[in-house]
């Protein structure tokens, strides 16, 4: 009988033979990349209750809720290899870096679209490959360097390279994309990567390799060419999304029509006597430290309003299930199981109850002008950084500082400025901590600063245990090729 | 014509007893008629007719009549039963002849278990067939395995009802069964070659025998209660504990514990479930004429379920016939069948991978300072106070509405002509259509927060699975003297087409609508979405059979069958499986002379089978695009609602080269009977080898891939052994059989991928908290767990507890803490230390049947077991991180140094946590599983009511059950083929009291 029997078609797949043929496959390709951004299996719970924990937790500005189990021993270093977190926060940077690689491997090959929109979209693979890489170099230091997208089943498993090659390869793949990327994007399509967003990341990668004089001359560059929201909150309420300020945002949206690309965040940061889940909370410390920042008439600053909610008249959080009503603390401070709380992501939506489609900030202006700050700071411009520092400070009302000298300044910047400004958000103050205790300028051992600063557990840490995520042990089983983490 | 006048007789066995319901047929016609209570008949018979009288059990006669006088017929006990025939592939053959492993079940014994599924009634029915539970639901299917896990890929046997291989069988209403056989060996499974790796359990159905139309009902009614054996904390016990635990970290308790008088005590467990009730209801009826045999029959099974808003339903029409053409040359056998199933939606949490825990584990994990009801509240459900968090488990039960809906068409005819010179011609066509209906809706309801339903919903999906097989078979039987032979040739085709469309949306318009039609789009949160499937697959069959005996003494069998799959690409796309066996009646040689053995049967095997349980297209390098899947889309644009954009790309790797997985098999074995057949049984010992498994890799996730390939990853071996064995007295007055099979299996993985490759698996905390590992030379799923020493009972034994440098191995830990052994004795407390501690699978499973009868009551009892198997108990592991547990009363703290659980710590910096031996408990159980006294009315009584017999009877399932476990239950196991044996809480077991009748007319 005839073989003809057995041969058919896939009819609910196209292959890689029917794909990267046209314009569209090119935007569904590059789509798919930026997706990655959200968590490895597209899950909003995979991104906010493993991944965002996984980065948060063990700063000194969050605590977690011991009586949930997320990330629980992270938190209180006590981790082992076999823990979710770090696993799915290396699947989601990996997940991005494998489809980074197949748009620009792919791209390149569709001949039925200009060449400059193809370039445009083989830089944003590349910005979204370095994105991630730098997640990857600072959160685990040790991890294979992938640049093609493999398809032979026998050649996955890759060993670990040095962490500078990881480092040169950030760099090559943001100079390369800041060269190409267009300066802004029609309203449609707001919120793919920019040329500001390579040069400020690329700007980061300077930073955080202590290069402070490339550091400042690229944030010069786009130093100007954003403003600062006047209102501090509006940044994280989803009413200014890919806004001025905005230079680099994971994008989620409350539009349904497609799919689901709603999350949860404003439930986990909210106390259950409001509706919510209480995962997060800010530390002792960040509160007590918040609380320093004052304005010239010495109340509280707009940015401490905006990011927690505490035992003050002014304090008041958004009701959930009553859009447009605001619950001032007294009226459930007894109910409340923390003195202080988020407030910052705690918004409704435009309906109440329902999860959020706010876009969570990757890098906004205020940051490049605390990165700008430090490094002008570094390479001895003391009185050009305080003012860099202002700026950011006078949108908040603050009083603005003077007379700081440069290891003052420093000082300020670190455990006042970014915390302050930029408490809990997404993967900031860890690597902060992470790349102040490696750096040769003024090294703040991690384990003193988390004592310093109260940490719960902060006497579990080893010093150079805990600064790396452990190897995923996942990963580990199925790739001998890796080494594991000192001391994991 | 022949005259024809009417006999009167009676059988009786060899004391004289009368043998009631002994069939009495007039050979070569379809005339016949069953005995009376008395053992009593009247037939009417032609002329020089050849009277033919059977009866279970006994050595069936042939009578020529020559006289019209009333007849006693004598049946003498079948001591070998040997000359019953044993359906086997793709055809039939005399137990004597037999060379291969097969079981064939009892079906009598099977009529007596009060279920609805065949599953369920195989369990510890047959030696070598392990069933477990997997979960108490209704409306689930319990997991058989032939000869323990054979594969990693999938162990599922291959069901062949009436000539169509199946993936399953419980659309089969088990009153409709006339016989199953289970295919254990190569020998006997290579017929079916690429899905048989699993072994292949055959079921035939009913036919009409002899006889003017006779009406049979059965029924009955059975009462069952869970068996919940979990004791949970009261509210106030329960603040005891949190305050406890809080206190031990030097933390503030949350608040609703620190007031007992607060906030009610509610029994969430008492009000989520319920007594079930499920009754039965048959009625066929049945006969034959001389050209023609037929038999019409319905059913009825439904089960409440003991969970409130659970349940299954299932309807069940067949008809079976058969009609004789052309001189009886020609047989058509003409079979329809339609089942309606009905299941309530539950969604129990089984399998591998990142998994949660069971709904039942939110209702043992809500707290009891939440309300049930509020009157005052629209549906009538209490929203809980925002401090104690959201959900009514209760509630949204209640106002979450699912089922699925399925109708099973079977439809399937064969032919048999028999040609000349020994050679017949078989054709089978069977058509299996099943056309699937599932929908959701949900009221709206606000619980809270993170329980919030603004809007009535609702889902739907339909599909349509078309399976086709056609067969050809031409047959050759040929007697030359001492020498007989048989010989079989297939072709066969087979076909799958599965199609199904969903639509689902957030916003109906009113909650009395439920209907797709009602869906709005009232803002930018609502949506209407569609969604589809269509795939198929194709099967393509040769397949022969060659048997010879010489003298019946002496047994030699040979299959082959060559298997084309769509499933694999064109490089390996058939694969060959052949097998032989031999066999030796050793009993038959003359110079064979020890009286008290009636048989004994050596008989050896070896063959391969194979499995080809994978998806479609493997072969392919797929892109996957998103559609309504947030996978791979992404929202641009710069409002707060942007717009969702599709984002495609490739997500899985293909691979060109999968093959065909192969499973060969040695079989060796003996049939045995001892003093003169009271005792019979078999023996068979197994060793196979499978290789080149297919299963899901992981793969490194650095490869940019998170779905795992397909690829020929490992070998591995399995060995075991199957003992059955039945006694039967003479008969006497009270007359009782027992009949016990044991078996023990034991796998072993010998390849895994790549050298160092393990799979880690049987999670017990959504992503968190690997069980169990699976890796070269170790069984699959082998529990991998750190190993405890006891509880620290005073701060001097957790100074003591240092590694070889002296330093604490365990740092974090205090007084009242789990104490973790350094196993490798390296100083440091680590993954190194896990170390292997057995598997979910039993070392023995095995089944008692005891049945009797006296006058005219009968009996039955039947035990089952499983010796050796482990259970990660992860259901009491998330009840104490819940404080929720009775246990935790007893923790270890200074006032209770002897507690036997670990001390309090919300905070648990010691990790007790971790997956440990604490947790892993030995699951061996006995159990009885089924009573049943039954009491047959004496005849004349029945006569009186017009009834040919009437039989009721009343039982027990589930009554007790022997076991250290301390979890729900040692036999609702995980069913994934990694996480086997890991309790995650499920759907419990219920015991029942039954009540039943079973009546003729």
């Amino acid at each position: 009988c005839s073989d003809k029997f057995l041969e058919l078609d896939d009819k609910q797949n196209l292959t890689e033979n029917t794909f990267w043929t046209t314009r569209q496959h090119a935007l569904q390709g590059i789509t798919a990349t930026y997706a990655a951004l959200q968590g490895h299996d597209g899950s909003k719970w995979t991104f906010f209750e493993e991944v965002y924990i996984t980065m948060a937790f063990k700063a000194d500005d969050v605590d977690n809720n011991k009586n949930e189990p997320y990330g629980k021993n992270l938190a209180a270093f006590v981790n082992s290899p076999d823990e979710s977190g770090p696993w799915n926060l290396w699947a989601t940077c990996y997940a991005g870096i494998g489809r980074a690689n197949q748009v620009i491997e792919k791209v390149p090959g569709i001949t039925v679209m200009t060449e400059q929109e193809r370039n445009e979209i083989v830089a944003e693979a590349k910005f979204l490959r370095a994105y991630n890489y730098f997640v990857l170099v600072n959160g685990f230091e040790n991890v294979p360097l992938v640049l093609k997208f493999e398809k032979d089943l026998t050649k996955l498993q890759v060993a670990q390279a040095a962490a500078a090659d990881v480092w040169t390869q950030i760099e090559k793949d943001l100079t390369e994309a800041e060269g190409v990327l267009p300066a802004a994007y029609p309203d449609t399509y707001k919120g793919r990567a920019t040329k500001g967003a390579a040069k400020a990341l690329l700007g980061k990668v300077y930073l955080f390799r202590e290069k402070w004089a490339l550091a400042e001359a690229k944030f010069m560059e786009i130093y100007g060419q954003y403003t600062l929201n006047a209102n501090y909150i509006d940044n994280f309420n989803g009413t200014k999304e890919n806004g001025p300020e905005s230079v680099f945002e994971v994008q989620f949206s409350g539009d349904r029509a497609v799919s689901d690309e709603r999350h949860p965040f404003n439930f986990e940061v909210r106390p259950y006597a409001l509706d919510g889940w209480e995962i997060y909370y800010p530390s002792d410390w960040l509160v007590t430290t918040m609380k320093n920042d004052k304005t010239a008439g010495g109340g509280y600053s707009d940015r401490v309003y905006g990011s927690i909610f505490f035992n003050d008249p002014a304090s008041k959080m958004w009701d959930l299930n009553i859009p447009a009503t605001l619950v001032p603390y007294a009226d459930v401070a007894s109910k409340l199981s923390r003195p202080a709380f988020f407030n910052k992501y705690a918004y409704p939506n435009d309906r109440g109850g329902a999860y959020v489609g706010t876009n969570i900030s990757v890098i906004r202006y205020a940051d490049v002008l605390l990165m700008l700050a430090e490094a002008a700071n570094e390479n001895g411009k003391t009185v050009e950084a305080t003012g860099f520092v202002n700026e950011v400070r006078n949108r908040s009302h603050a009083k603005p500082i003077a007379g700081l000298n440069k290891d003052q300044l420093r000082e300020q910047i670190r455990n006042h400025e970014r915390p302050v400004e930029l408490a809990m958000e997404w993967g900031i103050r860890w690597f902060d901590l992470v790349r102040w205790g490696r750096g040769a300028t003024a090294k703040q051992p991690v384990k003193a600063l988390l004592t310093a600063h109260g940490k719960p557990s902060a006497n579990n840490y080893v010093e150079d245990k805990h600064i790396r995520f452990p190897i995923p042990l996942k990963e580990i089983n199925v790739n001998p090729l890796l080494k594991q983490n000192n001391l994991y | 014509a022949p005259a024809s006048w009417t006999l009167k007789g009676k059988v009786t066995d060899t004391n004289g007893k009368p043998i009631p319901g002994a069939s009495v047929g007039v050979k070569n016609t379809s005339a016949g008629t069953l005995t009376g209570e008395t053992g009593a008949f009247t037939l009417t018979v032609p002329e020089n007719a050849t009277l033919v009288i059977s009866s279970i059990g006994f050595q069936t006669r042939e009578i020529v009549l020559t006289s019209n006088k009333d007849l006693v017929v004598v049946l003498e006990e079948n001591v070998k039963g040997l000359d019953e025939v044993l359906v086997i592939g793709y055809g039939t053959q005399k137990k004597g002849d037999v060379t291969a492993a097969i079981s064939s079940v009892n079906t009598k014994n099977l009529s007596k278990q009060p279920s609805g599924n065949i599953g369920t009634m195989l369990q510890g029915q047959a030696a070598g067939v392990i069933v477990s539970a997997g979960t108490g639901n209704p409306a689930a299917n319990p997991v058989v395995l032939v000869r323990g896990l054979n594969s990693i890929n999938n162990s599922n046997p291959l069901y062949v009802v009436d000539g169509i291989p199946l993936g399953y069988a419980y659309d089969i209403n088990p009153n409709d069964i006339e016989s199953v056989s289970i295919l254990k060996d190569a020998s006997a499974a290579t017929i079916y070659g690429a899905r048989a790796a699993g072994g292949v359990i055959i079921i035939t159905t009913k036919k009409g025998k002899t006889g003017e139309p006779r009406i049979t009902f059965n029924s009955y009614v059975s009462l069952h209660r869970l068996n919940n054996n979990i004791d949970l904390l009261g509210k106030a016990p329960m603040n005891k504990v949190v305050k406890e635990a809080y206190a031990n970290d030097g933390e503030t308790p949350p608040i609703y514990v620190q007031d007992d008088s607060k906030y009610a005590n509610s029994d969430w467990l008492g009000a989520f479930t319920k007594q079930g009730v499920e009754q039965k209801y048959d009625v066929d009826v049945a006969g034959a004429s001389e050209k023609i045999s037929y038999r019409l029959s319905l059913g009825h099974w439904e089960h409440s379920g003991s969970i409130i808003n659970s349940g299954s339903k299932r309807d069940n029409v067949r008809l079976n016939t058969e009609i004789k053409l052309l001189n009886n040359r020609l047989k058509i056998s003409p079979i329809l069948a339609y089942t309606r199933f009905n299941n309530k939606n539950f969604g129990d949490v089984n399998g591998d991978g990142n998994a949660g825990f069971s709904p039942i584990m939110n209702v043992y994990n809500t707290l009891p300072h939440k309300r049930i009801y509020d009157a005052a509240s629209v549906n009538g459900f209490a929203k809980p106070e925002t401090e104690l968090g959201s959900g009514n488990p209760v509630g949204e039960r209640m106002l979450n509405n699912g089922s699925t809906i399925d109708d099973h068409l079977q439809f399937n005819i064969a032919a048999d002509l028999k040609l000349w010179k020994g050679f017949s011609y078989n054709f089978t066509l069977g058509r299996n259509i099943v056309n699937t209906f599932d929908y959701t809706q949900t009221d709206p309801y606000d619980f809270g927060a993170q329980a919030l339903v603004e809007n009535p919903s609702r889902s739907e999906s339909r599909g349509r699975n078309e399976f086709t097989v056609f067969t050809h078979l031409l047959n050759y039987e040929k007697q030359l003297g001492d020498h007989n032979f048989k010989a079989m040739y297939g072709f066969s085709r087979e076909k799958s087409v599965s199609q199904g469309t969903s639509g689902a949306g957030n916003h109906l318009s009113s909650p009395l609508i439920e209907s797709l039609s009602g869906l709005i789009i009232d803002g930018t949160g609502d949506f209407i979405r569609a969604g589809g499937w269509n795939f198929s697959s194709t099967l393509q069959s040769y397949f022969g059979r060659a048997s010879y005996n010489y003298d019946d003494k002496y047994f030699l069998q040979a299959s082959l069958r060559r298997d084309g799959s769509s499933r694999f690409g064109s490089l390996n796309r058939y694969g060959n499986f052949y097998s032989f066996s031999a066999g030796w009646n050793l009993h038959k040689e003359n110079f064979f002379n020890i009286p008290w053995i009636s048989e004994l049967k050596p008989r050896v095997s070896y063959g391969t089978v194979g499995n080809q349980n994978v998806s479609n297209f493997q072969y392919l390098a797929k892109i996957f695009l998103a559609g309504s899947d947030p996978y791979l889309n992404y929202p641009f644009g710069s409002s707060l609602s942007q717009q969702v954009y599709v984002g495609a790309i490739a997500a899985t790797l293909a691979n060109n080269n999968i093959k065909w997985e192969q499973t060969a098999t040695l079989n060796a074995g003996v049939n045995f009977g001892f003093l003169k057949g009271a005792i019979t049984g078999s023996f068979d010992y197994f060793s196979s080898k499978t290789s080149d498994m297919l299963a899901e890799t992981p793969i490194p996730t650095s490869s940019g891939i998170t779905a795992l390939p397909l690829t020929n990853i490992a070998d591995m071996e399995n060995k075991g052994w199957e003992l059955t064995a039945t006694y039967r007295p003479a008969p006497r007055a009270f007359n009782w059989d027992v009949t016990v099979n044991v078996s023990h299996s034991r796998n072993k993985i010998i390849r895994l991928g790549y050298d160092e490759g393990v799979i880690a698996d049987g999670y017990v905390d959504f992503n968190n908290r690997g069980t169990t590992l699976t890796k070269k030379g170790e069984a699959l799923a082998s529990f991998y767990l750190y190993k405890t020493a006891g509880i620290f009972r005073s701060q001097a034994e957790v100074d003591a507890h240092v590694g070889k440098t002296g330093d604490p191995l365990q740092p974090n830990a205090k007084p009242g803490d789990l104490r973790f052994v350094d196993t490798n004795g390296d100083g440091a407390l680590d993954d190194n230390d896990k170390q292997l501690m057995g598997n979910g699978l039993p070392n023995l499973d095995y089944g008692l049947t005891f049945n009797a009868s006296y006058k005219n009551f009968d009996l039955m009892v039947f035990f089952n077991g499983k010796q050796g198997q482990k259970m990660y108990n992860g259901a009491k592991m998330f009840l104490y991180r819940f404080y929720r547990s009775a246990d935790l009363l007893n923790a270890w703290s200074p006032s209770n140094p002897n507690g036997s659980v670990y001390r309090l710590s919300n905070a648990d910096e010691n990790e007790n946590l971790r997956v440990s031996d604490y947790f892993l408990e030995d699951a061996s159980f006995l159990r009885l599983r089924n009573l049943q006294i039954g009491y047959t009315l004496p005849q004349q009584l029945s006569s009186r009511m017009h009834l040919d017999r009437l039989r009721i009877y009343a039982g027990a399932y589930n009554l007790l059950t022997f076991t250290k476990y301390t979890g729900f239950d040692p036999d609702l196991s995980n069913t994934g083929i990694f996480s086997r044996g890991i309790d995650r809480g499920y759907y419990p077991l219920s015991r029942s009291f039954v009540f039943g009748l079973n009546v003729g007319f």
